[in-house]
């Protein structure tokens, strides 16, 4: 900027460059530079002043910037309502976080319960009982469960027909119970139904036979009291033929024999 | 009971006063802004504030007239306090970077950018005054007004600033 430019011809040059200077102020800034030097190279004429101001108005007019404020103003006008709203969605939120999560947790262990080939945690009770006294005898396992089944390890004796002995082999003592038994006892045995078993509401007593081999090991399990459930009768086979016997022996020598049992499943 | 009626209906009444006014100067004055302190963030920030001062100013006194010329006025005060106060961060961090950042490419006409460097380059009072009367289509007086001055202040602060943006863009071009 130069400073030796005189204050009243920046006012007059201030005027022409907003448009404000009348004729008689125009012709008064022509007189002025015309015997100002300084005023000529600090200030400039007419033209050159309106120039800059034209660019200046035309930087202004390519402007396409257009913010939108209004949402934000009112927003920090009304921090109440703002933060109603923060709230309201933030509880939101957490409803919906929290109904996911209770969602995710019962199909969770709807589904572990349905796949679980665990029956103690799914029987209620267990027991072991004779039809004889038709008293529990024996509690096999006990354990809270979402559904109810429980099992009832019934000694039966069924009436089979004599057979004859032979004098080589003895005969398969058919439901004898003595002459061939589980390893570890009755308990050995114990029949997992399958999940299906629950949504049927299948219950019933399922006797079956199984025959045993000189070895001890089963070699055929057959049903001689079906429970009219077919998940029931097959749980029980399985688990009969899973386990393993102790051969009947006369002597020192063991014969093929045959182990029956029931068992009674009840909702 | 009543005077919460009253308290309740004025900041309703300030907020709607406000309301009208952001639609109808929102983006003339963040323009404004911008071009004073050569950034679109900062200007909105600005820009923001003005007519939150404006709200609690009317929260104050409802029967208070706020013009465009207020608004105009709070901008070119907050613009000028922020400048100075940018002037001090650069002046410790040697920041000489060209102040075209705050515009948008389709605004970026060579002398757009120009004339943006040369604003950044012009002391507060010679920038609100070509400003408020070139930008912003005050007249002199307006202008002397807002800025707490006399007209033949405005016009001499706009002739220095003419020089100053002139020899500014004759050097870049």
């Amino acid at each position: 900027m130069n400073p030796n430019a005189c204050p009243s011809a920046e006012v007059l040059a201030g005027a022409i460059a907003l448009g404000e200077a009348t004729d008689a102020q125009r012709e008064s800034y022509r007189l002025h530079l015309s015997g100002c030097e300084a005023c000529v190279r600090a200030l400039g004429g007419e033209r050159g002043i309106e120039r800059t101001m034209a660019t200046f108005r035309d930087a202004r007019d390519g402007e396409t910037w257009s913010p939108e404020l209004t949402r934000s103003i009112r927003d920090r006008m009304n921090p109440r309502g703002r933060a109603i709203r923060w709230g309201a969605g933030a509880l939101a939120a957490c409803v919906a976080l929290s109904l996911a999560i209770h969602v995710a947790a019962v199909g969770g262990i709807a589904r572990y319960a349905a796949t679980s080939t665990l029956p103690v945690d799914r029987f209620s009770r267990v027991e072991h009982v004779s039809l004889d006294s038709a008293q529990p005898v024996q509690a096999i396992a006990a354990a809270p469960a979402r559904r109810r089944l429980v099992v009832v390890h019934n000694v039966v004796t069924l009436a089979q027909p004599q057979r004859e002995r032979s004098p080589k082999a003895p005969p398969v003592a058919a439901g004898s119970g003595v002459t061939v038994s589980p390893i570890g006892g009755e308990d050995a045995i114990n029949p997992i139904p399958a999940p299906i078993a629950y949504v049927e509401d299948a219950q019933g007593t399922t006797a079956f036979e199984v025959f045993v081999d000189q070895r001890g090991v089963p070699i055929k399990c057959t049903i001689t009291k079906t429970s009219s459930y077919e998940v029931l009768d097959s749980a029980v086979c399985k688990a009969a033929m899973a386990a393993h016997y102790t051969p009947r022996t006369i002597g020192s020598r063991a014969f093929p024999g045959t182990y029956s049992d029931a068992f009674t499943f009840r909702q | 009971m009543e005077q919460v009626y009253l308290v309740a209906g004025t900041m309703a009444g300030a907020q709607a006063r406000v309301e009208t006014l952001v639609r109808e100067y929102q983006v003339k004055l963040a323009r404004y802004v911008r071009r004073m302190v050569g950034d679109a963030d900062v200007a909105l920030d600005i820009t923001q504030d003005v007519f939150l001062s404006a709200y609690r100013t009317l929260q104050k006194d409802p029967t208070r007239p706020l013009t465009g010329g207020w608004l105009y006025k709070t901008a070119t005060n907050g613009s000028i306090s922020f400048l100075r106060r940018r002037k001090i961060v650069r002046f410790l961090s040697l920041d000489r970077d060209r102040e075209t950042d705050g515009l948008r490419l389709d605004e970026r006409s060579a002398a757009s950018i120009d004339l943006q460097d040369a604003m950044s380059h012009l002391p507060g009072d010679q920038a609100s005054a070509i400003m408020l009367t070139t930008y912003a289509g005050y007249s002199s007086q307006e202008a002397a007004a807002m800025l707490g001055t006399i007209a033949d202040a405005v016009r001499q602060r706009v002739c220095r600033a003419t020089r100053a943006l002139r020899a500014a863009m004759t050097e870049d071009g």
